[in-house]
This record gives C-alpha cells, structure tokens and sequence, in this order.
C-alpha cells in the first residue's frame, strides 16, 4: 500500500481536559497505535470549542464528573450542531449522562442531555457506595474475539427505552442500570452513537474493540495483529482468571 | 453519652494497657474494639481544647508528624494519631492522650482526618483550624472524582474555622476562596519546577470553580502550581500569604521568607508539607528558631522514601498510592532524577482497599506520563502483579518502552520479588509499588 492510498481517520477528541477521570486519554493513544500497525493515519483534532463543526470520522468522549456534564449540556445546542458533522460518537462511562433526556441528581439540580439517546440517567447515591470492580462484556459473539475486559465507575444508573441496542452483555460487574450484577446489558448502540461502560482504557486493553469500531468506518483493514496483542491477551486471560476467583 | 460509652472506653484503655505492657505496638487494636462496642465513644472521651485538622488527598500523614513535631518543640503537649485517619483510629489516638478518668493529658489535638470521614469526625471533635493539603484523583471506584472528594471538604467547613488552604492546587484554592478566616500557601517558581505537558495526548484539567479548561503555567508537583481557568479566570493567588521561595534537595533546605530551614526528606512534595506546618506554627505565634529546630529532628514515619543496601546494589523505593495517579507521576519524577542506569521493578499490583473490591485497575496510569521513564536511563523493566502485570508492561510499551526491555512476571508474592530484587545485577534498583507491598517485599528481603 503505497501513501496516497493509505485511509485516515479524522478523530474528534472531546474536551480532552475537561473528560479525563480515568485514564482516557489511553483510547486516543491506542488508535494512533491501530493506525500505525494497520497502515492508516489518524488525524487528531483536540476539540475544547463546539462553534465551528468539524467533519470527522470519529467523535471520542472520555469519562468525565457529572459538574463537569452539567456545565457542557448547558450548551447543548452548539454541541448537538458540532456533532452532525461526525459520523460516529463513542462515549466512555458516565459521560452518556450528556446525550440521555435528562440526568436526575442527588444533592445537585439534575440536568438536560443532548436527548441522542433515548435514555434517562439517575445519579447513584454517594454516600458509603462503591462505584468501581472489574468488567468483562461480550461485544461481538461468534467473532475471534468476542470479549472485552476492563473496569467499570459507575456513578449513574441509566434507563434506556424499550427497544434501544444494547452495546453488550454483561458477563462480570453492573449492567446499565446498576440493578443487576454480572448479567443484563452494557451501553447502547443507537444511531451513531456507541456508548460502553468500559474503561481501563478501553481501547488500550482491547485493541480488537478498537478494530472493529475503526473497521466500521474504514472499512476491512488486512493486517495479522494476533501477535502484537500479546501482552493485551495474556491480560485478559489473567483478568478471567481473576473474575473466575472472585 | 452512655454506660455504653463509658464500658467501651474502658475496654479500650484496658486493650492499651495490656498491649503495652506486653510491649507490642498496634495502638489501633484498642480503638477498634472501643469503636466497635460502641460508635458514640467518641464523643465520649474529652478533647484537648485547641484541636486542628489536616485532611486532604496527599501529605497528610507527613503535615501531621511535622505539626505535632513543632508544636511539642514549642512546650505544648500533644495528642495526634500515628494510625489510621477514620473513627476507630481516632479513638485509638485519643484513648493515648487521655487519663483512666477520662481526662485529656495533651494541649492540642492534631488529627489526620480521611476526607471521607470528616462528615462523620467534625459533628463530634470541632476543630479551631483545618489544613487542607491537596484534592486530587484518588480510588474513582469509591471517590467517583476531584469534585467529589471537594464537596466532602467544603460541607464540613464553618465560618468560625481558621482554613490555610494550598494556593496551588486549584480545588483547594476555590474552597479557600468562599471563606473569610483564610490563609493561603503556596511556592514559588524555582529550580525543581516542571513545565506542563504540551505533546499530542497533553492533558490539563477542569475549573474547579465553572468547569472549563484549566491551564497550569508551571508545576511544582504533578497537578499543582501556578494555575488559571480559561473560561473564568480563576486563578491562583500570585503571591500567597506564606510562600517558600524555593527548595534544595541535595543541600536538605527549604526556604521561607528568606531563611533556609532543614527539610531532610528530599523529594519536591514534601517541600509543601513542611511550608503547611510552618504556615500553622506562624499562626499560632511559634518562632522561626522553634520551627526550624522541630525540623532539624523530624523523623518521618517509615516506608515514606528510603534506601536499602543488599547484595551489592541499593534498592530505592519508590512510592506510590494505588489509584492516585499523581503520587505515580511524583514516584517517577524521583526516579528520573537519579542519572545512574538502573532496573526498575513497577509492581502496580491489583487494586486493594478497605471500601471496595479487590480489582485489576490501571486505568490510572494513563494519567501519567509513563514517558519520562522511557528516557531516563533504565536498562530493564520488571513489570511484576498478579493479574495486572501484562497491562504495567503494556502502559509503558505505550510509553515508547521498547518491548525487550520489558520483563513481565504475573505474581504479586513478596517472597519471589525479592528474589528478583537479589538477583538484579544492576547497582541500582527502583521498587516502584504501594506502602504495604513494599513492606511485605522489604520483610521477605530480611528473611532470605
């Protein structure tokens, strides 16, 4: 393949210093890395103002703090208009608060989303709670890899409409809405919007699921990465391992 | 108050006394069991009258053993907790000080208080002054975020107490901002200063105050400095009430208001600690000779920074807290400063603590600049950890680590690291792991 015919990916990287509570800033290294082992450049624009839209392939929004979400759904409008130019959002964590009708809050004022996902999100009680444990999903069965592992912070408990896609099964941790444990449904697909609950980072401990959401955009990319995701699959063996002993 | 308390207090007093005279230490034992039989003894047991509060994410346990240290150098008698920083750790500290009569022996209470626990501690022991250190990202599974542990800080605060708030760190700073009776301490640009991040993945953070994006111009540690919002304009207080115009490790000084005072622990952080104990001493009236002779003699508790010689090479340790990523970039920035080749073991281990799940995290070294390792003269990585060794390694092949530098070993047993430690032939080895792994890893070294 020679340069002209190599693909790019244009990536939106959402307030990358404003949604950056749990190691994000991994995904946007682990695409970089993709691009380099599958031949395709990444171009990465760091969006901080939602003006002025930006055609891109991929919009990437880190896990953020629920003050933070209130004070970017404030200017929902600009966002929502940012956003049409994008032909895939992907969403980390509790940042789906963001794109659900509204977000109910303890002891804060609760909050409109961008309505993108037809979903309404409950902050969860933050006295003595536990957030976090480890998270295996299955994303992608009947594939050579149909798993992804990580970590989960949940702090929202969201509902989404009857009908709306699930991301994943959960295999280990909390599903959507914090109500059922190692069972029920992670994230949404819905429209262009993907969202999971998974981090670690997700696309750092899962490079197969940042795969085959790039070759959702760009199409088939040849390539054997099996034996550079060596490291990445011995951790997941590990973790199975872990969570099989828990 | 209740019969209750009272038996309760007495079993502690009781389970301080036998322990002592069978000379074991563990002075948590009897206030776990005080606590247990019952909660309210706190409020039972009497309180010197001047209490003060250190809390914060990082530096507590050293701002208290140097308050407590200064303040003893000043004549006072002084009550204060060497173990844990939550309820039943307090009443250990405070069934110490205090007489089979229940009354206090001490002047001061000098209390390190878990942020989490301060809505639970401040309704029963009020305290006249609180020094808060810094807020930063600490266990998200439990402390969700920065805001989070901020709110738990700021609800607890009254106007009749005196804050002396760290100017550089921007959560405490805008807690010090909606209050009167504040001091602020901070310092200045100096030799030691890093400049922010500025490659393709740089990240800052958000205001405190209105959320927007807010820029370091300079850091002193990682996530403190001199600061500015870009939205709101909040920013750091350019000269603050207490400021140290520098440091100098290799000579073991810091210097406040023109004096060199003795900071034997040589890493940048504790540079804060002892200008928030010097900030406080001030306050109450103690002179510079007192604070600087308190300082000269502090010992600070063990396992903070240490050197250990063994089979012909040193081992370094180098500390952090699980799942607070700063106190990771800071172990890194030490290690960085050696220029000597040498191994590093990083043994970032599965995620303990006492609220949640044991859990395979890293996410939060990706927080860190892993970077400023890929160039710092190490020959080899040992990334050691059950479960989490293969995501150590890889965090630092993102870093630009080459991969046959890397050596991974999923164990996290203490007895086989330091096997690995002995048989290291480079002179210089950075353990790079939390307190009690390292304690498990130094016990097992001294039993071989």
């Amino acid at each position: 393949m020679n340069d002209t015919a190599r693909p790019t990916l244009t990536v939106n990287w959402m307030f990358p210093d404003q949604l950056w509570l749990n190691g994000d800033r991994g995904n946007l290294m682990a695409l970089d890395r993709l691009g380099e082992q599958l031949g395709f450049d990444v171009v990465l624009n760091r969006i901080e103002d939602v003006s002025q839209p930006i055609p891109a392939d991929l919009a990437v929004f880190g896990s953020g703090d629920l003050d933070v979400l209130t004070a970017l759904a404030a200017d929902g409008e600009a966002l929502r208009s940012f956003l049409a130019s994008v032909r895939r959002i992907v969403v980390f964590g509790t940042t789906i608060a963001l794109f659900t009708r509204t977000t109910a809050r303890v002891t804060h004022p609760g909050f409109n989303g961008l309505g993108l996902l037809p979903a309404d999100a409950v902050e969860r009680p933050t006295d003595g709670h536990v957030y976090g444990d480890d998270f295996l999903i299955e994303y992608a069965p009947g594939t050579a890899h149909p798993v992804a592992a990580g970590i989960y912070v949940k702090t929202i408990a969201v509902t989404t409409d009857a009908g709306v896609e699930p991301f994943a099964k959960v295999l280990f941790g909390l599903d959507n809405t914090a109500k059922l444990t190692n069972t029920g449904f992670d994230g949404a697909r819905h429209d262009k919007l993907v969202w999971t609950n998974l981090l670690g980072p997700a696309f750092v401990r899962n490079p197969w699921l940042a795969r085959s959401l790039v070759e959702e955009l760009l199409g088939p990319l040849p390539g054997d990465l099996e034996g550079e995701w060596d490291l990445e699959k011995a951790s997941l063996d590990a973790v199975r391992k872990f969570i099989a002993a828990k | 108050m209740s019969a209750r308390d009272a038996f309760a207090f007495l079993v502690g007093k009781a389970a301080l006394t036998g322990l002592r005279a069978i000379g074991r230490p563990g002075y948590h034992i009897p206030g776990a069991l005080a606590y247990r039989i019952s909660p309210s003894v706190l409020q039972y047991i009497r309180k010197p009258a001047e209490v003060v509060f250190i809390t914060g994410t990082n530096g507590k346990s050293t701002t208290t053993s140097l308050v407590q240290q200064v303040l003893a150098a000043s004549g006072k008698k002084v009550a204060y907790n060497t173990e844990s920083n939550n309820q039943p750790g307090i009443v250990a500290s405070l069934l110490r000080y205090t007489s089979v009569f229940n009354r206090s022996k001490a002047d001061v209470l000098v209390l390190e208080v878990a942020e989490e626990a301060l809505s639970k501690i401040v309704p029963v022991i009020h305290p006249q002054h609180l020094l808060l250190t810094n807020v930063q990202k600490d266990v998200p599974q439990v402390n969700q975020s920065p805001n989070y542990i901020r709110d738990r800080i700021s609800e607890i605060i009254t106007a009749d107490m005196a804050l002396i708030v760290n100017n550089d760190d921007p959560d405490v700073s805008s807690i010090g901002a909606k209050w009167q009776n504040v001091r602020s301490y901070g310092i200045a640009r100096n030799p030691y200063t890093l400049e922010p991040e500025t490659g393709r993945y740089a990240i800052a953070r958000p205001c405190p105050v209105c959320s927007g994006k807010l820029v370091f111009d300079s850091l002193n540690m990682p996530s403190i400095g001199r600061f500015h919002c870009t939205k709101c304009g909040f920013a750091s207080k350019p000269v603050p009430d207490y400021q140290a115009d520098g440091f100098d490790l290799e000579a073991g000084t810091i210097t406040i208001g023109g004096r060199d005072f003795p900071m034997h622990y040589k890493a940048a952080h504790f540079a804060y600690d002892y200008l928030l104990a010097y900030a406080y001493a001030t306050e109450l009236g103690i002179s510079a000779e007192v604070i600087a002779r308190a300082f000269d003699s502090f010992v600070n508790i063990q396992g903070r920074l240490e050197d250990i010689a063994t089979a012909g090479k040193t081992v370094h340790y180098a500390r952090f807290k699980q799942e607070t990523p700063d106190t990771l970039a800071l172990a890194i920035e030490n290690i960085r400063r050696d220029p000597k080749p040498k191994t590093v073991i990083a043994a970032l281990n599965i995620v303990e603590n006492a609220w949640g799940p044991a859990t395979a995290n890293t996410a939060y070294g990706f927080d860190v600049d892993f970077s400023r390792l890929a160039d710092a003269n190490v020959e080899k990585f040992l990334c050691v950890g059950h479960v989490v060794a293969y995501d150590t390694a890889n965090i630092l092949r993102y870093a630009g680590v080459p991969r046959e530098k890397l050596v991974v070993l999923d164990t996290d047993d203490p007895a086989e690291i330091a096997k690995l430690l002995r048989a290291e032939t480079s002179k210089d080895v950075y353990l790079l792991t939390w307190l009690h792994h390292y304690q498990d890893i130094r016990k097992a070294m001294s039993n071989e």
